[in-house]
């Protein structure tokens, strides 16, 4: 792989990346699963439903 | 080779099980963070534009709106993959145009709240004097360049030593200046009532309209919200999950932020000076007057110290090439020089630090904005991490000779619209500025604009990654249907 630092990696360097991609890819293994703890689609309603409250509270109180 | 330490230096993803904040471990560390002196001088400087009951309602609006809004762009990405936002950007500006943000959205930030800071420290050093030796206090002697560079001297001790000397700091100074706040309510309290608090009027009014008046209270706000942009990524990568790297940020830095801007506010109108370093010389008697100066001038520190590690831990990610030959402490040092010498190159930067606050939610709403729309509507929450790390051609993120000219276009754009909308040196503002704010126009327009030009010029060119994620949704949503049959 063509790493920033893959000219004169040292074997620990190399080590690192091997890791690195490892639990790279263990995070690509889970895309498209639910995970533990990934915000609900109540929650992101939740979220919208507060900025935009907070924002028409706004232009009310003015 | 320790993956945990490379991981935290940004050259990794941090995985679940080496995270260590669970929600309330999260909510606090956000609480110690926010809960730091700069609420002071917002809120004072909110004494210049609305009364005390509008000035509450401001913060609270405004920080929900700002702190919300940068969760989104930053911290549940970060909580997902466990990598900060400077790292997580060049999926989203490239890898070279993640470094010139970094230089404009981190550098001239951190700098500019170092000398801020720093002066306040110089201030409220020559308020305690003051009280004590029965003077009046001179915030433009020149004594005050002298204790502002002392100060930063201080802080770049601190921040060289490592973050562990920052740890203990933090520990010390967050519960106290939690106390102090109670400290202050108790006095506003002491001879008058809520409501006579509440009716207290504005030091000063910009511009007849109130809605007007009202709009640049949440305007700041909104401002103050987003200027966590830089630092909040950094620890939400520490949580175990995107809840707990959300949800916090709402709590821990909106209500500890709010707090402190609220004393800065009443504290200005009931004594009559938006400087925090100079009405606290009148809130108590003579010596409690002295230590909470001395307090304040130190908490300075701590928070000084905590903006310029993040600073220079971002500054080794994303420079590593460049830098890696300078020790951490030659890093410190060097980076310390700059506000030094921008002490006397910008020497009202305190005095009009609102403009300055207002400045950088023009960068960070366009940002913000971005990478919104970049997360959850073009890569619907998917990122090739792998990708993050790997520069040059052979990476997704390499866009065009390392800039995405999209995100960069819809930023200037966005930043453009903000100071059209409303002119942060000025206060000068359009007809519309009233109904929807600077930075949630820009953010809105910025995140529009990166939308249609990455549909236009981006994903035909096959730049980004994008059609890969395109095709992963569609195998995902097809072998869902396949096992619904």
């Amino acid at each position: 792989m063509n790493t920033a630092s893959s000219h004169n990696v040292t074997a620990e360097e190399l080590e690192f990346q091997t890791e690195r991609n490892t639990v790279c890819d263990s995070f690509a293994g889970q895309e498209g699963h639910y995970q533990p703890g990934q915000l609900t689609r109540v929650e992101y309603l939740a979220v919208g439903f507060l900025l935009v409250a907070t924002y028409i509270f706004t232009l009310v109180v003015q | 080779m320790d993956y945990t330490i490379e991981a935290e230096r940004g050259r990794a993803p941090l995985p679940p099980s080496k995270r260590l904040w669970g929600f309330w471990e999260y909510t606090w560390a956000n609480a110690a963070l926010a809960i730091a002196t700069w609420g002071f001088l917002i809120g004072g400087s909110l004494s210049l534009v609305v009364d005390v009951k509008n000035g509450l309602l401001a913060i609270i609006t405004g920080n929900i709106l700002g702190v919300l809004l940068v969760g989104l762009a930053v911290s549940i990405s970060a909580g997902k993959y466990g990598t900060e936002q400077y790292t997580f950007m060049r999926s989203v500006f490239g890898h070279n145009g993640s470094r010139l943000i970094y230089f404009f959205a981190m550098i001239l930030l951190t700098v500019g709240w170092l000398v801020v800071l720093g002066i306040m420290f110089g201030r409220s050093i020559d308020s305690a004097i003051s009280v004590v030796a029965e003077r009046d206090p001179q915030p433009s002697g020149w004594h005050i360049y002298l204790i502002t560079l002392v100060a930063i001297a201080i802080t770049a001790f601190i921040v060289a030593k490592g973050p562990t000397s920052i740890k203990v700091f933090n520990t010390i100074v967050a519960p106290a200046l939690f106390l102090v706040m109670g400290l202050m309510i108790y006095i506003f309290l002491k001879d008058s009532s809520v409501s006579e608090i509440l009716a207290l009027p504005a030091l000063g009014q910009p511009f007849d309209s109130h809605a007007v008046n009202f709009m640049i209270a949440v305007e700041i706000n909104i401002a103050a919200g987003f200027s966590w942009w830089p630092y909040i990524g950094n620890l939400s990568r520490i949580t175990k999950n995107e809840r707990v790297a959300f949800w916090p940020n709402l709590i821990g830095i909106g209500l500890a932020a709010s707090l402190g801007e609220a004393v800065g506010l009443i504290g200005a109108i009931k004594f009559g000076n938006a400087d925090p370093t100079q009405w606290m010389t009148e809130a108590g008697g003579l010596w409690l007057s002295f230590v909470v100066l001395l307090f304040v001038a130190f908490a300075n520190v701590t928070s000084m110290a905590n903006i310029l590690y993040t600073a220079v831990v971002g500054l080794r990610q994303m420079f590593d090439a460049i830098l890696k030959k300078f020790s951490w402490e030659w890093l410190v040092v060097g980076f310390c020089l700059v506000p030094a010498i921008t002490l006397f190159v910008l020497p009202g930067l305190y005095d009009g630090f609102l403009t300055f606050l207002v400045w950088t939610a023009a960068l960070y709403s366009a940002l913000t904005g971005i990478m919104i729309v970049d997360y959850f509507v073009l890569r619907r929450q998917h990122v090739e991490l792998k990708d993050l790390f790997v520069e040059g051609k052979s990476s997704r993120y390499y866009f065009t000779a390392g800039f995405n000219l999209a995100s960069m276009a819809a930023l200037v754009l966005g930043c453009i619209v903000f100071t059209v909308t409303f002119n942060p040196l000025t206060f000068e503002h359009t007809s519309y500025f009233r109904f929807t704010t600077a930075s949630l126009l820009a953010a809105a327009v910025s995140a529009v604009l990166y939308w249609i030009f990455s549909l236009v010029f981006t994903l035909p060119r096959k730049q980004g990654g994008y059609s890969d994620f395109e095709q992963l949704t569609h195998h995902h949503f097809t072998k869902e249907l396949k096992s619904n049959d």
